[in-house]
Parts: structure tokens; C-alpha cells; sequence
């Protein structure tokens, strides 16, 4: 889904760091291995990133490790849920979820006293659809439903989800990163939420 | 050390199946059919492990296989193993033969003897001292080091008839020594192209140190 790469040396040459660091991250795992691509060239074999990522990440990385060790980062940054679990209270009251949602929530799936991190995740989808006016409650159910199901399958490794419409009749789906997917024209991508992203966003919020 | 976990011992030969353990100790030989999560592992002999394995320390004395990842805080294998996933490992020394037909990443990588490593060696300080032809794809890091070690035999014949001892498609790191190694390309801060090496392309960044018995392709400042 990523068309723009950048290729190692330019990576380099734009943030600063050098190979070692970059070795460093990987192996410390703050640079998933996915967004190594390896293309041949005519030199030979290079690895490319994609491009937008990459350097936000570095830039993340460069601004937070002299507060938080690279185990600690790695920790926030990867894919992984972490056990932590919140209240419902605490979550409307620490800005993590609207009133709004958790009710819709609480309606679908009945009352829950604590959240583990990946209803968290859940409630924090919904509500970034909610906020954004694209969706309606109705579809929120289908994004819900589909978040339970399908999304234990792509623990640990993000994914995109993705949101569209057609001819009025709406529908969601999850795909992993990097595959191209293309629809025919009258179908429209309504949103497209990067679960990677997003983890990352609540771990940050809820730390 | 947990309670309530059990040790598994081997003497002679016997398999077990996989499963949770204090330590695993086998003297002589043993097979494990299954993962194994222990916190000492030590072999003496030979084993073959039919999964992955994850330990705080693993020792080896012998001939060791593991067919899935390897794991673990220290390593230290005296001997030959061969690895078919990954390996992971924080401090690692091996002396002996090593193979892994994925990737290898450590913090400290001490290998003297011979290794073939299909996927990407990483370490933050990487010693290799090689006896013999070794291989990686490709080899990243912080500080690597590459000597030559191993006698050359009469009037250097050994060294002539084996070759080049490491073959490698890239190394790249900040600091980088290299001797008896051909490398398609060679990138760094500092780098020092020792006897006996065959680079077709370096690029470097601070500071480039040629050996006259040394061949470099083209080199470029970056």
C-alpha cells in the first residue's frame, strides 16, 4: 500500500544516524522487519523502507530514548498488546474514549468493569470512526464485530483497516500491511486506520 | 528459579518430549521432540531438539541441532551446532563450527572457527576469527572485526589454495577491520581493509584504510 521508499543510504544520509544504530533498532526490534524491503539494483541487492514511516519512526526514536531505554521503547512501539487493563471510568476520564462510545459499547457487548488492552484498542478504533463522522452506529457494530473476530489473527504483526462504501451499502475488512489491493471504481475506501499506528498511539495515551 | 519446575536430566541416551524446565542437563545423547523453555540448558555430547528453544544460559559440548529458533541471554557453544531457525541471543561466543539458515542477532557475537549464516548476522560488537571458509549473507553492526586466524601452512599454501575465508554479500557498520574476506560491498564511518580482501565497491564516511595486499574495486566518500 506504500508507494514511496526510501533506500538505506538516502535514510542515513537524511536523519543522521549511522549503520550501527540502525542495526542497533532492529535488533532491539523498534524497526519491524517488515519495513526492511530488499530490491535488487543494479549495485546489487539494497534494502528500501517506506519512506513516511521510517522517518517518523527514527524521529520518535530520536526524541524518546533519552527518557525511556530501548527496551522500554521497543515495548510502546511494537504491535504487541500489553497487559495493562483500565476501568471504563478511567478511560472517559483520562480522554481515551468518548462517553459516546463506551455507552454504544457497553450496549452491544454489556457491561465491563475492567478493559484489557485490546478492547481498548477496539474502543479506540470505534471511537476514532465515531469522531471522524464517517460512520454510523450501526456500522460501528460491523467494525466491532469484525475488530473480535478476525483481529486475534493479526497479533504482533498491524495491519490496516479499512472501511468502504458502496452504492450506500458499507463494509469493513482487515488487511496486512504492505499488500497492494485495489478495488474497482465505484467502490470507495471511506478510512483507512494503520492498527500499527494506532497501538502505538494508546500505548503512549494509557503509559 | 521458579518452584514447582522440574529438571530434565539425560545420562546416556534417552528423548523427551519438550515442556517447561529449571535445567537441562544431557551428557551423552538425547533428542527432544517439542519447544523447549528451560533456564539453564547444558549439552554435553550430542542432542538434537526437535523445536525451539529459549533458555537464560545455554552451554554446549558437542554436537547440537535445533530445528526451530534459538533463544537465550548467554550462549556459548564449544563444538558444532547448526541452527535452522534463528537465533537471538545477547552474549554469544562459539568455538567450533555454527550454522543458522536464518538470522542472527546478538550484542556481543564472539565466533573463532567457521560459520555459514544464510540470513542477516547483527551484532553490536562481532569478533570473528575464522579457521576456515566461512559465509553470511549478510553481516550488520556496530564494531565488526574480522581476522584471520588458523595457521597458513607451508609458505602460506593454505591460505592460496582455500581462498578467501569469508564470503559475504554486504557489511555495514561504524566501525569495520576486515582481513581475508570478499564482500560485494563494504559501507561504514571507519573502515579498514586488511590483508588478503577483495571488496568490489567501499563507501565510507569518515576515514578508509587500505593494506597493500588488500583489492578494492572502487571506493567513494560519502
Amino acid at each position: 500500500m506504500e508507494k514511496d521508499l526510501i533506500s538505506k543510504k538516502e535514510l542515513l544520509e537524511l536523519t543522521g544516524i549511522s549503520y550501527g544504530q540502525l542495526y542497533r533498532w532492529k535488533r532491539k526490534n523498534l524497526i519491524p522487519e517488515e519495513w526492511f524491503i530488499k530490491r535488487s539494483t543494479f549495485t546489487g541487492q539494497e534494502t528500501f523502507f517506506p519512506k513516511e514511516r521510517i522517518l517518523d519512526r527514527i524521529e520518535k526514536i530520536k526524541n524518546m530514548k533519552g527518557e525511556l531505554s530501548l527496551d522500554d521503547l521497543a515495548n510502546i512501539l511494537s504491535p504487541n498488546l500489553t497487559e495493562i487493563t483500565l476501568e471504563s471510568e478511567k478511560l472517559v476520564k483520562r480522554n481515551i474514549v468518548s462517553k459516546t462510545t463506551l455507552d454504544f459499547y457497553t450496549q452491544k457487548k454489556g457491561e465491563t468493569e475492567k478493559y484489557v488492552f485490546e478492547k481498548m484498542l477496539h474502543l479506540y478504533i470505534l471511537d476514532k470512526m465515531f469522531e471522524s463522522g464517517k460512520i454510523n452506529f450501526e456500522e460501528g457494530g460491523i467494525i466491532l464485530n469484525l475488530l473480535e473476530d478476525q483481529y486475534p489473527k493479526f497479533k504482533g504483526k498491524g495491519g490496516e483497516l479499512l472501511f468502504l462504501r458502496k452504492l450506500g451499502i458499507s463494509s469493513c475488512c482487515l488487511v496486512s500491511s504492505f499488500c497492494d489491493i485495489h478495488f474497482e471504481e465505484s467502490m470507495k475506501i471511506i478510512e483507512k486506520m494503520n492498527l500499527s499506528d494506532l497501538i502505538e498511539e494508546l500505548k503512549i495515551k494509557i503509559a | 528459579m521458579k518452584k514447582g519446575m522440574t529438571d530434565l536430566k539425560i545420562n546416556g541416551r534417552a528423548s523427551s518430549a519438550g515442556g517447561k524446565y529449571n535445567a537441562v542437563i544431557i551428557n551423552g545423547e538425547g533428542r527432544i521432540d517439542g519447544d523447549l523453555d528451560c533456564i539453564k540448558l547444558k549439552i554435553n555430547g550430542r542432542c538434537d531438539i526437535n523445536g525451539n528453544v529459549k533458555a537464560d544460559s545455554v552451554d554446549i559440548y558437542g554436537t547440537n541441532s535445533i530445528k526451530g529458533n534459538l533463544e537465550a541471554e548467554k550462549a556459548k557453544i564449544y563444538g558444532n551446532a547448526d541452527i535452522e531457525g534463528n537465533v537471538s541471543v545477547d552474549k554469544a561466543e562459539t568455538y567450533g563450527s555454527i550454522s543458522v539458515d536464518g538470522d542472527c542477532n546478538a550484542e556481543v557475537f564472539k565466533i573463532e572457527g567457521t560459520f555459514a549464516i544464510e540470513g542477516l548476522l547483527n551484532a553490536g560488537e562481532l569478533e570473528l576469527s575464522l579457521y576456515g571458509a566461512s559465509k553470511a549473507c549478510e553481516i550488520g553492526g556496530e564494531n565488526i572485526t574480522v581476522k584471520r586466524k588458523g595457521k597458513s601452512g607451508f609458505l602460506g599454501l593454505k591460505g592460496m589454495i582455500q581462498g578467501k575465508e569469508l564470503t559475504v554479500e554486504t557489511i555495514e557498520g561504524d566501525e569495520i577491520y576486515l582481513e581475508n574476506t570478499q564482500a560485494k560491498v563494504v559501507r561504514g564511518n571507519n573502515i579498514k581493509i586488511g590483508p588478503g580482501c577483495e571488496i568490489e565497491l567501499v563507501e565510507y564516511k569518515n576515514s578508509l584504510k587500505q593494506d597493500e595486499k588488500a583489492e578494492i574495486g572502487t571506493n567513494k566518500k560519502i
